[in-house]
């Protein structure tokens, strides 16, 4: 489970570089996607930012330069692993689910050692369960009920959990479950 | 059959159970976990930006209903909006309470609970009651929509806003206002949350907390 793994803090490359610079290593089998390792120190955490002064320009979140998203736990990282909290993904589960080659992928990915590119498939999987998610998040009373509903059958589902039908359907299957917990479950 | 219905013209205030996915709540839930930092922008425009993360009030979730995709239900088949509400809120509650309960699975051992909004809107226009006709037209709560969904379409035809109707899941007195306008609608506000428990082979239950 992912519950433990993410409460911790991300620990730093035993053999981070020296020289303060990015040390970036393509994946040889993934040749051609927009995977990288950067060894070096990962995301300054939240408290660190404000004294970067990030508040004083006009816009400072423009469009997201690449080199920006390299080897940090960005903010889409970060809704990566509340679904995965809430729902209490194993790693096998998320590896499915984001359609990554590896676990040791995920783990990268979850704990800032790889980049997380929005603008790809991938992000549009994150996209939908984290509509799904926080859907179900504002509907029941009790948090840790969603990640039981998420795995319990429907007869609506063919029978399937809705974590089985989005594993089993990919895509399809999380669009179906939107569908299905906003309009059935939320009436919107 | 519409010919056979009492022509009414409708001004008063209709009930409706939902979660309307407010955009507040959503911006409250990632500062909540994200900060108010760097990741939060990032997430915020990963999701879209705030226009993607709700309705900004509860007249925008009402007049969601006649925004494409429409969803089909008892008065539609899809082609076109129905904001589904009832006269009063104990109907609206009972006519959710059938829906979440098929939503879960009959084997699930323990209870459920589901929040849920209840808001309401004034609704005004031209409307026929079929309520009376309901013995001749018993399909006006059956579960097969197919006739529903041909007496909305000659409604919205004859320039109807609305149709009172028989409710399916509050009998014997429980009445709904399917209405097909947008323009009929107004004056939404919240008046209370419901809180739904759904238990294993029972019907499921609610209470209503009004604010």
């Amino acid at each position: 489970m992912l519950g433990t793994q993410l409460q911790g803090e991300t620990p730093l490359p035993s053999d981070a570089g020296s020289n303060g610079r990015a040390k970036i290593e393509t994946f040889p089998m993934l040749a051609g996607l927009p995977f990288f390792v950067r060894e070096e120190q990962p995301a300054p955490r939240i408290w660190s930012i404000s004294k970067q002064g990030i508040e004083t320009g006009p816009n400072p979140f423009p469009a997201t330069p690449a080199q920006d998203l390299k080897g940090r736990i960005t903010g889409p990282v970060r809704l990566v692993q509340q679904i995965a909290h809430a729902w209490s993904l194993t790693n096998s589960e998320l590896v499915n689910l984001l359609a990554y080659p590896s676990e040791g992928l995920v783990s990268a990915l979850l704990d800032g050692r790889i980049t997380f590119w929005p603008e790809t498939d991938r992000g549009d999987r994150v996209r939908i369960m984290y509509f799904i998610h926080s859907t179900l998040a504002d509907l029941f009373v009790e948090p840790a009920q969603e990640g039981r509903w998420i795995r319990e059958p429907l007869d609506d589902l063919e029978g399937m959990s809705p974590l089985d039908c989005m594993l089993k359907n990919r895509i399809l299957g999380m669009l179906m479950v939107r569908a299905f917990v906003e309009q059935r479950l939320a009436n919107r | 059959m519409l010919n056979q219905a009492k022509a009414v013209s409708i001004a008063e205030r209709v009930s409706r159970v939902t979660q309307s996915g407010e955009r507040w709540r959503e911006i409250n839930r990632l500062h909540a976990t994200l900060g108010d930092g760097r990741e939060f922008a990032e997430a915020l425009e990963f999701l879209g930006g705030e226009a993607s993360l709700g309705t900004t009030d509860v007249a925008n979730s009402l007049a969601a209903s006649f925004t494409r995709p429409f969803r089909p239900g008892r008065f539609s088949n899809g082609a076109y909006g129905v904001l589904y509400t009832a006269r009063k809120h104990r109907t609206a509650n009972k006519e959710r309470a059938y829906w979440i309960g098929k939503s879960f699975s009959p084997a699930t051992s323990e209870s459920y609970k589901i929040r849920l909004q209840l808001i309401s809107c004034m609704v005004r226009g031209h409307a026929k009651d079929v309520r009376g006709l309901l013995s001749q037209f018993p399909w006006l709560i059956d579960d097969d929509y197919t006739q529903c969904r041909a007496l909305a379409m000659v409604a919205k035809a004859k320039g109807l806003h609305c149709l009172i109707t028989p409710s399916a899941r509050d009998r014997p007195k429980g009445t709904t206002v399917p209405i097909f306008e947008v323009s009929s609608v107004s004056q939404g506000r919240q008046d209370g949350v419901v809180i739904f428990t759904i238990h294993a082979g029972l019907s499921t239950t609610f209470r209503t907390q009004f604010t």
